[in-house]
């Protein structure tokens, strides 16, 4: 573990959170009324406490060695080939992870401001404030993390502006279908909680470990809420009807909004939204980049960074991401992150059961 | 003895090891004037007790008033000669330390048969009257500002913290060119380790030659390719005296009317005297002018140029028409329209430092209002441009600090150039950098954004809001930062 302990608490519950609400919080209402309508807002209080369950496990099995890093800590339980093989996937998985998200944000930036750049151009301006991150290890990241929280609660806040045209009979009755339909979404919700895989990795880093357990619970509830926000004020809004057939609810609600001095706040909202999902990428970028230096126990690390960004570059230049192939990444993505965050647990069980 | 040739150390080592010749005081005298070959020297030939006695000193240097009084004590007091040059004079038989004495302003006495020198106190403090600050203005506080002279900028101080813990600790840096610096801090209140670091990093400078106080600030920052400045420069007392109660150190440059603030963080560069001065009303509200002062300084040209060149529909419907109409004549980008009109105005302010008093008021109108509105005419630029402009202006002189003011003026153009680029992403990937950048910046082991992060919600009632100063001097808050 290179660097020194300390994260406090409060930077440690909003990094779990920074990097739960990114992307997904866009896109979320309408792939819950497309798998069980409008009353499917309940589930994610469920996937929330799901969770809660698995970030609390987490945390009890990364009790067991509190101050060993990433690699240490896999080698620790696994043996040395397994636990490098793991943690060698895992890092690929980040890295992906994100590279997605960061081609993803583009994507929509193209789609609604910037529509004649290119997708390479804006991701060759965005590497350089990643760049910085990335590179400045938990500590920067943590501290930006920390200035750029007052924006999300500022959108959120003006989320509310939007309520003029909200009609609550849209949600009414609570439970429409039934609550099987409800069970069946939960696996959906679960998948935007994905974020705290990277516990794994923090965790050696926070100064007051005791105070973990209740920071993963305030982070876990904290984005529970804001996702209960977004979507029931989506629904309530948007038509049942309406809401299947509108790819970005969220973004699409405030370009509604309109004040005196300023016409099409949602540009101005998603370009500061921007800052919020940076978090997202950056804290990935950094956690797959820690297992692959520490793997390969590699010395200079901004050299390796940079040499990544480069394939990042020629990798969009390439390939032309769009939304249908960011699509089918995004589907790979949640697979392989669902079966980390139940996989891994039982694999560390019964590794550390085989250790004994 | 050959002091003819040889380099400078050649010299030193000659003269670190030698000593006056016994008595003779027709050697001590070529010795002087070798060393001091320049035709400010002075030579008064006395008579001492019947003794031959030659007194050395450069004019300029010393108080003559007080050369000659103690010249008229000497000859009047020549039987108890021994007791008056004990009590008045320090006796030193070393080369180096009659140089010193010599430049320091000092007069040397030489006496027949006597083996060593007196060197008697006749400095002239040159020292201009206090006068009040230029630079850092203030309605309520105090008008002296700090002057030359260490000791009399020591003295200042100490009559803001009337309590003996104010203590000074005083070194020399310099190799060829001595310099004083004296370290002042209040103890009990500072920490600790803070003054040793700062105690190690003047000792680690090498540098010759160190012409003011903002120098030396320049070369114990951390980062110097920074666009922000780290270190606070300030001339007024009453803001040191405030810093010093905090457990800052204050660095003061023997011959610099200005001194070093250390660490000093983000904020510091944002707070006048005149906000503690002032109700909790005013005080708020005029911190967070400041705050606005600070976004239109960095982004509003630049917000101008994205909404024209790329995301026009933010602006409602009647404001777009008439930047429309008001644009239709001008044939330039809207970057090049900008950087032709901040340019200008760059050039004019620095134009109005240059010129004597009179004329820079003319400069200013004839550069404002005649260029500003003859270019509008001549369709150079457009009404909202110019105005844009000004307003950038005039925000950026609201901030307090003059070394961040004209900080954040120059990193507004790169904002200007990414903005018309990539529109309000641009600004946004812009922000982000400088948030960064901002974020990274440390300040001898605290960090340059406190109390934002890392978050000290108890240090927060000073920042936007200045509450009022009963609840800010709680015991518990006020030894905090």
């Amino acid at each position: 573990m290179n660097g020194k302990i300390n994260i406090s608490i409060l930077q440690f519950i909003l990094m779990i959170f920074g990097v739960q609400i990114g992307i997904g919080m866009l896109a979320l209402p309408r792939e819950l009324a497309n798998k069980s309508g409008t009353s499917s807002w309940i589930a994610i209080i469920f996937g929330g406490i799901i969770c809660t369950i698995i970030s609390i496990t987490f945390i009890k099995i990364r009790e067991k060695a509190p101050t060993k890093s990433f690699v240490d800590f896999f080698t620790f339980y696994l043996g040395k080939i397994l636990g490098k093989i793991i943690v060698f996937l895992f890092s690929i998985y980040f890295l992906y992870m994100g590279y997605t998200v960061i081609v993803r944000t583009i994507l929509y930036i193209q789609s609604y401001i910037l529509q004649q750049t290119s997708v390479t151009i804006v991701l060759l301006i965005f590497l350089v404030p990643t760049f910085q991150l990335v590179s400045g290890g938990v500590h920067l990241i943590a501290k930006y993390i920390e200035t750029i929280f007052p924006i999300i609660v500022f959108v959120l806040l003006m989320l509310l502006f939007t309520l003029k045209d909200m009609n609550i009979y849209f949600i009414l009755p609570i439970i429409k279908d039934g609550w099987l339909p409800i069970f069946k979404t939960i696996p959906t919700t679960t998948m935007s909680f994905l974020g705290i895989e990277v516990i794994f990795i923090i965790y050696p880093y926070l100064k007051e470990k005791e105070k973990a357990i209740k920071g993963v619970i305030i982070a876990n509830a904290m984005s529970t809420f804001t996702y209960l926000f977004v979507t029931l004020i989506c629904f309530v809004v948007y038509s049942p009807y309406e809401i299947s057939r509108i790819y970005e609810p969220v973004i699409d609600i405030l370009s509604v909004l309109e004040f005196q001095y300023v016409e099409r706040l949602d540009f101005v909202l998603l370009s500061l939204f921007l800052l919020v999902i940076s978090k997202t990428w950056v804290t990935y970028l950094w956690v797959g980049m820690c297992g692959i230096t520490e793997l390969f126990k590699l010395k200079s690390y901004v050299f390796v960074l940079f040499i990544l960004f480069v394939v990042f570059v020629l990798m969009t230049y390439i390939l032309i991401p769009t939304f249908s192939t960011t699509n089918i990444w995004i589907n790979y993505i949640t697979i392989t992150g669902i079966c980390i965050i139940i996989g891994m647990p039982i694999i560390l069980w019964i590794g550390g059961l085989i250790k004994k | 003895m050959d002091l003819q040739n040889g380099s400078f150390k050649n010299k030193y080592k000659i003269r670190s090891t030698t000593i006056n010749i016994d008595g003779n005081i027709e050697e001590n005298e070529e010795l002087i004037r070798k060393i001091f070959s320049t035709s400010d020297i002075r030579k008064k030939s006395l008579i001492i007790n019947k003794k031959q006695a030659f007194l050395f000193y450069l004019t300029g240097l010393v108080d003559e008033q007080k050369v000659d009084s103690f010249v008229n004590h000497i000859s009047a007091s020549s039987d108890e000669l021994e007791v008056f040059m004990s009590n008045n004079a320090v006796r030193s038989n070393k080369i180096v330390d009659i140089e010193k004495s010599i430049l320091a302003g000092k007069s040397i006495l030489f006496l027949e048969n006597e083996p060593s020198a007196y060197i008697f106190s006749t400095e002239n403090l040159m020292q201009r009257p206090f006068s009040p600050p230029t630079i850092d203005n203030s309605l309520k506080g105090t008008k002296i500002s700090f002057v030359e002279t260490y000791q009399t900028n020591i003295a200042l101080l100490r009559q803001y913290i009337t309590t003996s813990s104010f203590r000074t600790d005083q070194t020399e840096i310099g190799t060829e060119n001595k310099r004083t610096v004296s370290i002042a801090y209040i103890d009990g209140v500072v920490d600790k380790e803070l003054l040793s670091e700062i105690q190690k990093k003047i000792s680690e400078i090498k540098e010759d030659s160190i012409l003011n106080v903002n120098q030396l600030a320049q070369l114990m920052e951390r980062n110097p390719f920074s666009p922000f400045p780290q270190l606070l420069t300030t001339e007024r007392p009453d803001e040191a005296a405030s810093a010093l109660l905090k457990g800052r150190v204050i660095l003061i440059l023997d011959r610099s009317a200005e001194v070093v603030v250390l660490p000093s963080n983000f904020l510091s560069f944002f707070q006048s005297i005149d906000d503690y001065s002032s109700r909790t009303l005013v005080g708020s509200f005029n911190r967070i002018l400041r705050v606005v002062a600070l976004f239109i300084t960095l982004f509003l040209p630049g917000l101008y140029i994205a909404i024209i060149s790329f995301n026009y529909e933010i602006v409602p419907l009647k404001l777009l028409i008439s930047i429309g109409e008001s644009r239709t004549r001008v044939p330039f980008d809207p970057l090049v329209e900008a950087i032709i009109m901040e340019i200008t105005l760059e050039m004019l302010r620095e134009a109005g430092i240059r010129l004597p008093a009179p004329i820079s008021t003319t400069v200013g109108v004839v550069g404002g209002i005649v260029i500003g509105q003859a270019a509008v005419q001549a369709a150079i630029v457009s009404n909202i441009m110019v105005i844009v402009v000004a307003l950038t202006a005039i925000s950026s002189f609201i901030i307090p600090n003059f070394e961040m003011a004209s900080s954040l003026r120059v990193i507004r153009f790169p904002i200007m150039v990414m903005a018309s680029l990539f529109g309000l992403i641009g600004l946004v990937v812009s922000t982000m950098v400088l948030i960064v950048h901002g974020l990274t910046l440390t300040n001898f082991k605290t960090s340059y954004t406190v109390p934002f992060s890392p978050l000290k919600i108890s240090q927060l009632n000073d920042t936007l809001f200045r509450i009022p100063l009963r609840f800010l001097w709680n015991k518990k808050n006020k030894r905090n930062e």
